[in-house]
């Protein structure tokens, strides 16, 4: 049998799943406790396991998350929230510098278990500064593995898989995805990994390879794309580090052409990334060359229609497929 | 360095001055001797996150002392004292050319934000400090010395809210930004600065 959840139930379902499964695990961060989270997905945890487990901070990212790293050391099992990833910033010291490279640097003597989940992108009309999508830019840092739940099954089961990693570990939760609703099995929970991408629309013609919060929107392209003709194969990156080539491009070889939607900037991103690596590895199956859309290069506009204008969206995404085959496929 | 007889005023909230950006300011302009007045607004409240939760020492005037700068506490719900203070602390920065931290108690009536339900302070409270609001406390304080009578009360608030639907239905009946501008403002033009 199975249910209805929301993504965000879904991690809550997940953090409550790892509180007890393990007593070292505890999760903190700006108002996760009497607040309930900020979007809501730690609500009910402070009265379940109590302040210590579930503990407020100061507005000191760069303080407690470097307190995380330390009680990762420590034999604890921490989970971080940092409210969104705009104010990860301020914690980009410890998550740079110490989380991803204190084993190298080290010779191998500490690895760092830490989990850190932060809200990402835009789409809810809160300006700039709390519109950004930077899990690119962690993506770029060897020691760093990044995950992009799009789903609420992949909300659902990313976690537990991050908290046994050994290194440390980013979750980027789209904001735009709290809501999203889907059919889950009770029992039990569909078996995950967190190195690989998936296929979520099989297709033959383009291969349209997205993360996080535009998968919803890629499903949706594909689907206009289907009626015209042109049949789109929706890959979801799931670990935005390290890169699943090899499914990215058994798909690419396969459909001959690849777009690429990504929310963040396209200079200097993964989107760029990603289609140098499709350039690198698969250059000789290309029947056209590989496109992208991301965001307009402007801090994200707070008016709706601006905002709307910045960020990828379907009709965008469809007729950038469609370009791919020239004007009439 | 141009020296300029100016004073830069910060704002900022009790919450945000747990963050480290507070700390290495407050230490650069106490150790430069530089003519700031920092505004900490302290609402106790920082989102859900109450001042006892977020500071070791719930005394922000303690806090900033110990960066060597002068402090000045102030209840922010009254109108007088708070101009008074104000002018006295701006009279000190500008005299000394050094730093002052001033604390302005004062409370938040409403949610954070849209997306704030407010669960994590009793209603009783927000009630509490709703009588000590600053427009009905100064309004009182006035009509009982006699400088201000009902009808010029009644006068002044129909004059603000006049002004405040006059914004409105300007905003209103304005044109929404077109997308064509969307790239507008990232950069300074050539030769406009
Ligand atoms: C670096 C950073 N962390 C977190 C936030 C989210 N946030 C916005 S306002 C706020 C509370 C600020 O409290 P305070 O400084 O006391 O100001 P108040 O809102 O009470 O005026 C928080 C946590 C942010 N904007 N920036």
């Amino acid at each position: 049998m199975g249910r209805r959840i929301t993504y965000r139930e879904a991690l809550r379902e997940a953090l409550r799943e790892a509180l007890q499964a393990d007593p070292r695990v505890f999760l903190m961060g700006e108002d996760v406790g009497r607040y309930g989270g900020t979007y809501a997905v730690s609500k009910g945890l402070l009265d379940e396991f109590g302040p210590e487990r579930i503990r407020d901070t100061p507005l000191s990212e760069l303080g407690f998350v470097g307190a995380g790293i330390g009680a990762a050391l420590g034999g604890m099992g921490p989970i971080v929230e940092v409210m969104t990833v705009n104010f990860s910033l301020l914690a980009l010291d410890p998550i740079v510098n110490t989380a991803a490279m204190l084993r190298h640097m080290s010779g191998g003597q500490f690895s760092v278990p830490i989990v850190i989940r932060m809200a990402t992108g835009a789409g809810r009309q809160v300006a700039a500064q709390h519109s950004n999508s930077f899990e690119g830019w962690y993506a770029h840092v060897p020691g760093l593995r990044v995950l992009a739940p799009a789903t609420v099954e992949d909300a659902r089961g990313m976690l537990a898989l991050a908290l046994a990693d050994p290194d440390p570990v980013l979750i980027f939760e789209h904001a735009q995805l709290y809501n999203l609703e889907t059919e889950l099995p009770d029992d039990p929970i569909p078996a995950l990994d967190i190195c690989s991408a998936r296929v979520r629309r099989p297709g033959t013609d383009v291969s349209l390879i997205t993360h996080g919060g535009s998968l919803p929107k890629v499903l949706q392209a594909a689907q206009e794309l289907a009626g015209l003709g042109i049949s789109g194969e929706v890959i979801d990156l799931r670990v935005l580090r390290p890169l699943d080539d090899a499914t990215l491009m058994a798909s690419v070889r396969k459909c001959r052409r690849a777009l690429v939607v990504d929310e963040s900037w396209r200079s200097g991103s993964l989107a760029a990334e990603l289609m140098a690596r499709i350039t690198e590895q698969a250059f000789f199956d290309l029947d056209a060359p590989p496109a992208r859309v991301c965001s307009e290069e402007v801090p994200i506009p707070y008016a709706r229609h601006m905002e709307e204008a910045a960020l990828p969206q379907v009709p965008k995404i469809v007729a950038a497929a469609r370009a791919l085959f020239g004007s009439t496929p | 360095m141009r020296q300029r007889q100016a004073l830069t005023a910060c704002f900022f909230g009790e919450g945000a001055m747990a963050e480290g950006a507070f700390h290495e300011a407050a230490n650069l302009a106490a150790l430069w001797q530089l003519p700031v007045l920092y505004c900490c607004e302290n609402n106790l409240y920082a989102m859900g996150t109450a001042l006892a939760r977020s500071e070791s020492q719930t005394d922000l005037c303690v806090k900033a002392a110990s960066y060597d700068m002068a402090t000045v506490r102030v209840d922010g719900m009254d109108v007088v004292a708070v101009h008074e203070a104000v002018q006295g602390a701006a009279q000190q920065v500008r005299a000394t050319g050094r730093p002052v931290f001033l604390e302005l108690q004062t409370y938040r009536f409403r949610a954070h934000s849209m997306f704030d339900p407010d669960l994590y302070r009793d209603k009783a409270e927000v009630e509490a400090w709703k009588t000590r609001g600053p427009i009905h406390t100064f309004t009182a304080r006035l009509k009982a010395q006699g400088s201000l009578t009902e009808e010029e009360f009644l006068a002044l608030d129909a004059a603000a809210q006049a002004e405040v639907d006059a914004a409105v239905a300007f905003a209103e009946a304005g044109n929404w930004e077109p997308v064509a501008d969307l790239l507008r403002d990232v950069y300074t033009p050539q030769g406009s600065a």
